[in-house]
C-alpha cells in the first residue's frame, strides 16, 4: 500500500478525461439548477449546508470518533475491547441515523399515524441489548483465550 | 517550541503510520467505495424514478403496472439510503489520514481531485442527512426538500464520476496485484481498530438499521419495526396518513353534504356530479398499495368507481378522452400537492379509482373523504385526496 509520501501521481487517460469533464459538467449543472430554482433551492442556504456538512464531519465528528477510539484502545482485555467497541460504534450510528425519529421533531399534532412508535424507549432497549451482549461476548472470548493459553499443546 | 517544519514533519509521520494500518489501506477504501458507489447508484436510480413520477416527461412514460412497483423502488431508495450511513462513515474513516497533508496538493490533477472531494463528501453527507430527516418530517433547513435533495444527488453523482475516473487505475491495480491483498487482520499495535472490526461495524450498523426500519414498507420485517418513522398498520382504517383533513382544511367535506365534483370538458364546459350520483355508479373493489415518498407503504382494500366511469357520467365520451391527460383537483386549502395529473393509459384502467371506501369502511376524513384518487404504481403525493374537480386537458 502507498503511504502519502509514496503516493503514485494521478495520470488519467483520454477516456478518464472524458468522464472527468462529464463529471464537472454534471456538478456545474447541479449548481446551475440550484441557482435557477433559487426560490425553492435557496442557494444561500443550500451551499452552506453542503460545505458545512463536510466541515462538521472533518472538524467535529471524525476527531470525536478518534478520541473515543483512543479510549477503547486503553481497555486491556482484547475480547472485551473488541466486543464493546463494536457495540458502541453500532449503537452510535443507529442513534445518529434515527435521532430525528427518536426526538419526534417533525411530529404533526392531530396525526397519530406519524412517528407513532416509542422510538426513544426502543433505542434504550437496543443500547442495553448491545452493551449487555457485548460484555457477554467479551467475557466469553476472554475465557476462551485464557483456556487456550493455559491448556498444554 | 519546535519550528513549524518540525511540527509538519512529525504530523506527516503520524499520518504515514496511520495510513500503513490495514484499516486505512487503499484496498479497504476501494472495497468500501465499491459498495458505497453501488448503494448511491441504487438511491440515484430509484430517486430518478420517483422524480419522473412527479415531473413526468412526455416522451418517457412510466409504466402503470405492476401496481406495487413504486412501493418497491421507493422502499429500496429509503432503506438503501439509511444503510449507506454506516458505509459512508466507514469509508470516510478509512481515508481520513490522507485528507490533511502538506503540501496540500501535488500537482494540478491532484488539486482537481481534491477539489472534487468537497462536493463529494459534503454532498454525500447532505444527501443522507436530509433523507433521514425527511422521513421523520423534520426540516431544519430553509430550502424545499425535494429540490435541494434532487440537486445534491446530481452534485454527488458528478463528483463521483470525477472521483472514480481518477481513482480507477489505482483501484484496478489494487484488485489485480496479488501483493496488494490483505496479509492478515491486524491493527498497528493490536489495540486499534482492525479491518475486520471496521467491516463488522458496517455490517452490524447497516444490518440492524435495516432490520429495525425496513418493516415500514417490507411486511415480513414488520414485527421488528422499532425505529421507523411509520408503521404501515397504524392509522385510521389501518394505514398511515400524511396530511390530515384538519391540516388540509377539508374537515367539512367529509360529511358529503353539499359535495360537488366538477367535471371540466376540453372545451371548458362543466358538469357537476353530487355524491349520490357517484355512489349510484357501478363500484369495483381493488387491493392497491399506497406508497409514500418517505418510504412507508401499505396494502389497502379500496372500493370505488373507475375514474373513466365517473368521467363518462360527467359527459366525457371515449373520443374526448382518447390520448388525454386528466387533472385531478383537491379541495385542500393548505399545503402542496393540491392536484395531480393522470396520464392517458392510466386514466383508462379499471383499477384507477375514485375511492369511496377503504378496508371495508366509508373513507375516513384523513384519507380523503368523501372521494379520493387511488391508482396503481404511483407515489402517495399523487394519490389526490378530497377530490372535487376532474379536468380533461
Amino acid at each position: 500500500m502507498n503511504t502519502p509520501a509514496e503516493r503514485e501521481p494521478l495520470r488519467p487517460g483520454p477516456v478518464a478525461w472524458l468522464f472527468i469533464a462529464l463529471g464537472f459538467g454534471v456538478m456545474g449543472t447541479a449548481l446551475l439548477g440550484v441557482f435557477r430554482e433559487a426560490d425553492q433551492a435557496d442557494p444561500g442556504n443550500w451551499i452552506p449546508w453542503l460545505v458545512g456538512a463536510a466541515i462538521i464531519h472533518d472538524a467535529i465528528v471524525l476527531p470525536l470518533v478518534l478520541l473515543v477510539g483512543a479510549g477503547f484502545a486503553s481497555i486491556g482485555r482484547p475480547g472485551i475491547r473488541v466486543a464493546l467497541r463494536w457495540a458502541v460504534a453500532v449503537g452510535a450510528v443507529i442513534t445518529l441515523a434515527t435521532w430525528p425519529v427518536v426526538r419526534r421533531w417533525g411530529a404533526q399534532p392531530g396525526d397519530p399515524s406519524e412517528l407513532p412508535l416509542p422510538a426513544g424507549r426502543n433505542l434504550v432497549v437496543l443500547w442495553v441489548v448491545l452493551l449487555v451482549g457485548a460484555v457477554a461476548v467479551g467475557v466469553f472470548l476472554e475465557h476462551r483465550r485464557s483456556a487456550a493459553t493455559e491448556s498444554p499443546r | 517550541m519546535p519550528p513549524l517544519s518540525q511540527v509538519i514533519d512529525s504530523s506527516q509521520e503520524r499520518r504515514r503510520a496511520a495510513a500503513a494500518r490495514e484499516v486505512h489501506s487503499e484496498r479497504l477504501a476501494a472495497q468500501l467505495g465499491l459498495f458505497l458507489g453501488a448503494a448511491f447508484t441504487v438511491c440515484f436510480v430509484t430517486g430518478l424514478i420517483s422524480h419522473l413520477h412527479q415531473h413526468p416527461l412526455g416522451w418517457f412514460p412510466l409504466p402503470s403496472s405492476p401496481a406495487g412497483l413504486y412501493r418497491v423502488t421507493q422502499g429500496l431508495h429509503v432503506t438503501t439510503g439509511l444503510a449507506a450511513i454506516p458505509l459512508l462513515l466507514a469509508k470516510l474513516y478509512v481515508v481520513s489520514p490522507q485528507l490533511p497533508r502538506w503540501p496540500p496538493v501535488d500537482d494540478v490533477v491532484d488539486a482537481m481531485a481534491r477539489l472534487a472531494l468537497l462536493p463529494l463528501v459534503g454532498g454525500s453527507i447532505l444527501l443522507l442527512f436530509t433523507g433521514a430527516a425527511n422521513i421523520a418530517s423534520w426540516y431544519p433547513w430553509d430550502f424545499f426538500f425535494p429540490v435541494g435533495h434532487w440537486w445534491a444527488a446530481w452534485m454527488v453523482m458528478g463528483a463521483l464520476m470525477v472521483h472514480v475516473s481518477l481513482q480507477f487505475p489505482a483501484v484496478k491495480r489494487l484488485f489485480t496485484r496479488s501483493d496488494q491483498r490483505h496479509s492478515g487482520d491486524v491493527s498497528d499495535d493490536g489495540r486499534g481498530l482492525s479491518r475486520r472490526g471496521l467491516l463488522g461495524f458496517v455490517v452490524g450498523g447497516a444490518g440492524i438499521l435495516t432490520l429495525l426500519t425496513a418493516g415500514q414498507t417490507f411486511p415480513p420485517l414488520r414485527a421488528f419495526t422499532a425505529l421507523a418513522p411509520r408503521r404501515p398498520d397504524i392509522g385510521p382504517q389501518g394505514f398511515p396518513v400524511n396530511r390530515t383533513a384538519e391540516a388540509a382544511g377539508t374537515e367539512d367535506l367529509a360529511t358529503g353534504d353539499g359535495y360537488a365534483l366538477v367535471v371540466v370538458h376540453r372545451d371548458g364546459t362543466e358538469q357537476t356530479l353530487d355524491l349520490a350520483a357517484i355512489r349510484a355508479l357501478e363500484q369495483v373493489s381493488r387491493e392497491l398499495p399506497i406508497a409514500c415518498v418517505e418510504g412507508w407503504s401499505a396494502s389497502v382494500k379500496w372500493r370505488g368507481v373507475p375514474l373513466s366511469a365517473v368521467l363518462a357520467a360527467g359527459g366525457v365520451g371515449t373520443e374526448e378522452m382518447e390520448g388525454r391527460t386528466v387533472k385531478v383537483g383537491s379541495a385542500q386549502q393548505r399545503g402542496l400537492y393540491g392536484s395531480s395529473l393522470v396520464e392517458p393509459d392510466l386514466a383508462g384502467r379499471d383499477d384507477c379509482l375514485l375511492a369511496l371506501e377503504a378496508n371495508g369502511e366509508v373513507l375516513h376524513p384523513d384519507h380523503g373523504a368523501p372521494v379520493r384518487l387511488i391508482a396503481p404504481n404511483r407515489p402517495g403525493v399523487l394519490q389526490t385526496k378530497w377530490v372535487t374537480r376532474l379536468e380533461v386537458l
